[in-house]
């Protein structure tokens, strides 16, 4: 990829494919740090913009270094800054660092923006990660023309992917499954619903945490023993309040969604048990997850009306569908993706000849302007008016010379770097433009 | 334009209408759901506005009401269920309401189209009776008629709560079509507001029959009366269920298709009063 004359795109950093969680944690970078941290790093030598994302799963460097200073150099500066910002061994970091530089950063960051390259195949809590760490990177002033064109595209792609592709749709884990199939019986949200625990199990923590994100009214949690139940609740906020087990047909009554998960040998929530909390629940109806091995609701529930019993079997079946799924639309985002890349790239290279353009436009307006003079010299009878009609036809004849050979290196911008050199040597040679001319325009 | 033409246009964009809502539930071609969403509703709007057109055009020519012949009722059945859709669509705004547009713009289209066939095999009507244009024959036919596409509405949507509680009890929640399908929540709630808006259209009507009936000494006890009051009572009693939360959603939803089963009884029982010639 043919790169900027005056700048270099390197992104730089560690994520959950390249290194362990311990390392991951050691260089995060909080939210609350990340002002001071952008301000060290727009300081390390040849960086002119910068965007520092940091997420549980990476912390990466995305810089806009001066390409004087872009040699090997400014990789190892940039892990020095990492080593340096956390206090870290640089040997910890061997191994597990990746760099890539102009089009690869580019990509790399779309591909990172769209959920191509996270644990979770398509999860979109990364769209608003990178979004947080642009608006810090701007609230900085680290950013300047390249990142903020790359992060207002990747943001832009990355939502296309979500829109137009089914990347993000489905299941992605037994909470989320459980959420999903809550939300197709109850609604969109599930604000004022009422969730019991059975049982004081991580499975069941998990679910619950799920459950509440999506605007779950109360948590009961009751277990055998009492204690635990307390401990559990004390986890889950405020909404949570610990319930005794022998209260569990009255609290069968109040809750629209349970979650078993004891550790009990034979069911604790039996098919005359559901009948009469029915019957009390006035039809409303129950959600029943039974997470538990083995089973603790009695299986013949699920033909009561109104009962809609699962179990761990049945939601793993959910995920794994949504897994095989969202991996069918990896193709279909990557044709969006290297679409959004090429426009970036083109985009870039026009700025890369800009500054030939402004030098063959000037070389072309000169030449119209001592045209015009030499044309006055030799005619000294001729009157104001004339002379004025002279020179506004030789500026109009100039400016269509010029629109002609902008459109032709604009054109340059869209094709592979080695024809596109050759291409603009001719134009620079046809007009006379010498290569001091336009390093001049560059450096303006 | 005429409006045989208007009507043919109004039933290709009912179809249209009908087909694009489907590609979203049955999820064929994922990508631009947005934009087949958009294109969905114009053109059920464009459909609508075509028929209305039509109908329009139709009274202006023949100087009678549109519900003066069966083709018209028909079309004008079509007609009233795409606007009680539209209602439903814009008072919402809900993706999840497009297995409800598939059905609405299909029932929309169909009707048109048996319309149309009905014209062509039909005889060409002679002169209508005459209190088919009377102020209170209108207004039992029109509000029995709003009734009805609102009754259709909510079947449809019961239809749907019904699949989509089989495929729950079924376990058979893997799949785009499951996830695309509204909660059962939103179709029990969508059904109850259809209904409370049929029951009370069916009520007037039933009594702005009553009242013709009465006045022209004609017997009240014919099919048609009968069936009409079997579908009220029926929706009465759906009503009085969610109201008071006796039995399941289930069984409501049921109960609603048999009011429709009724329903259609009406219109094809023989009966003595009943006629628009």
């Amino acid at each position: 990829m043919s790169a900027n004359r005056s700048q270099v795109l390197v992104a730089l950093g560690i994520s959950h494919n390249s290194a362990p969680v311990e390392l991951r944690e050691a260089v995060n970078v909080s939210e609350r740090e990340l002002p001071s941290a952008l301000e060290k790093l727009a300081a390390v030598q040849g960086i002119q913009e910068a965007v520092l994302l940091s997420t549980c799963n990476r912390t990466e460097l995305y810089c806009a270094v001066e390409a004087s200073h872009a040699n090997d150099d400014i990789d190892a500066q940039l892990t020095s800054y990492l080593v340096a910002l956390h206090g870290i061994p640089i040997s910890s970091l061997a191994g597990h660092l990746y760099c890539y530089h102009d089009g690869a950063a580019a990509a790399h960051l779309m591909n990172v923006t769209s959920g191509l390259d996270s644990l979770v195949l398509g999860e979109y809590q990364i769209l608003a990660q990178v979004k947080t760490a642009y608006a810090a990177a701007k609230a900085a002033s680290t950013t300047g023309a390249l990142l903020n064109t790359l992060f207002q595209n990747a943001l832009a792609t990355a939502k296309r992917v979500r829109t137009e592709t089914e990347i993000g749709r489905g299941s992605f884990s037994i909470g989320s499954a459980a959420v999903e199939l809550a939300r197709q019986i109850f609604g969109e949200t599930l604000e004022g619903r009422n969730v019991l625990i059975l049982g004081a199990g991580k499975m069941s923590d998990l679910t619950a945490r799920h459950l509440q994100a999506q605007g779950a009214a109360t948590i009961f949690v009751a277990n055998r023993t009492y204690q635990r139940a307390v401990e559990l609740a004390g986890h889950l906020g405020s909404v949570a309040s610990a319930r005794h087990f022998e209260d569990l047909p009255a609290l069968l009554t109040s809750s629209d969604i349970v979650i078993c998960s004891t550790a009990a040998p034979h069911p604790v929530v039996t098919r005359s048990l559901l009948e009469a909390s029915l019957k009390a629940r006035r039809n409303r109806p129950l959600f029943l997850i039974d997470i538990a091995v083995p089973r603790d609701v009695e299986p013949s529930a699920a033909e009561l009306d109104n009962v809609y019993l699962f179990n761990i079997d049945d939601l793993k079946q959910v995920v794994e569908k949504s897994r095989a799924e969202r991996a069918k639309e990896v193709d279909k985002a990557k044709i969006i993706i290297d679409r959004a890349i090429d426009d970036f790239l083109i985009w870039w290279r026009s700025l890369e000849v800009a500054p030939l353009i402004v030098a063959v436009r000037r070389r072309i307006q000169a030449l119209g302007a001592e045209e015009a003079a030499k044309l006055r010299a030799k005619l000294p009878n001729i009157g104001d008016r004339e002379a004025g009609a002279v020179t506004a036809a030789m500026e109009a004849l100039s400016n269509r010379i010029a629109h002609s050979a902008t459109m032709a290196i604009k054109e340059c911008a869209g094709i592979s770097s080695e024809e596109a050199a050759q291409r603009l040597d001719a134009i620079r040679t046809a007009f006379g433009v010498e290569p001091d001319e336009i390093d001049q325009e560059g450096g303006k | 334009m005429n409006h045989g033409s208007q009507l043919i246009a109004a039933s290709i964009a009912y179809l249209t209408s009908a087909v694009l809502y489907a590609s979203l539930v049955l999820g064929a071609h994922p990508e631009r759901t947005r934009l087949r969403l958009s294109i969905a509703r114009f053109a059920g709007l464009a459909g609508i506005f075509l028929h209305t057109a039509s109908i329009g055009t139709r009274c202006l020519v023949t100087h009678h009401t549109p519900v003066s012949t069966p083709p018209d009722l028909m079309s004008a059945i079509g007609w009233s269920v795409a606007i009680a859709y539209l209602i439903l669509d814009t008072l919402r705004r809900e993706r999840s309401l497009a297995a409800l547009g598939a059905l609405a713009f299909s029932v929309s289209f169909l009707c048109v189209f048996c319309s149309s066939v009905l014209r062509l095999a039909l005889p060409s009507p002679g002169p209508s009776v005459a209190e088919l244009d009377s102020s209170v024959v209108s207004l039992h036919v029109i509000a029995v008629m709003l009734a009805f596409a609102f009754l259709i509405l909510a079947v449809a949507s019961a239809s749907i709560y019904l699949f989509e509680h089989s495929l729950l009890k079924r376990k058979k929640i893997v799949g785009g079509l499951f996830s695309r399908l509204p909660p059962l929540a939103t179709l029990d709630a969508l059904s109850l507001t259809m209904i409370s808006h049929a029951f009370p259209l069916l009520t007037i009507g039933c009594i702005a029959g009553t009242i013709r009936a009465v006045a022209s000494h004609l017997p009240l006890a014919d099919s048609h009366t009968l069936l009409s009051v079997a579908t009220w009572a029926i929706l009465g009693i759906y009503l009085m269920m969610r109201m008071y939360s006796i039995g399941t959603s289930v069984r409501a939803n049921y109960l609603l298709i048999a009011a429709l089963l009724a329903a259609m009884l009406t219109y094809l029982a023989p009966n003595q009063i009943h006629h628009f010639s």
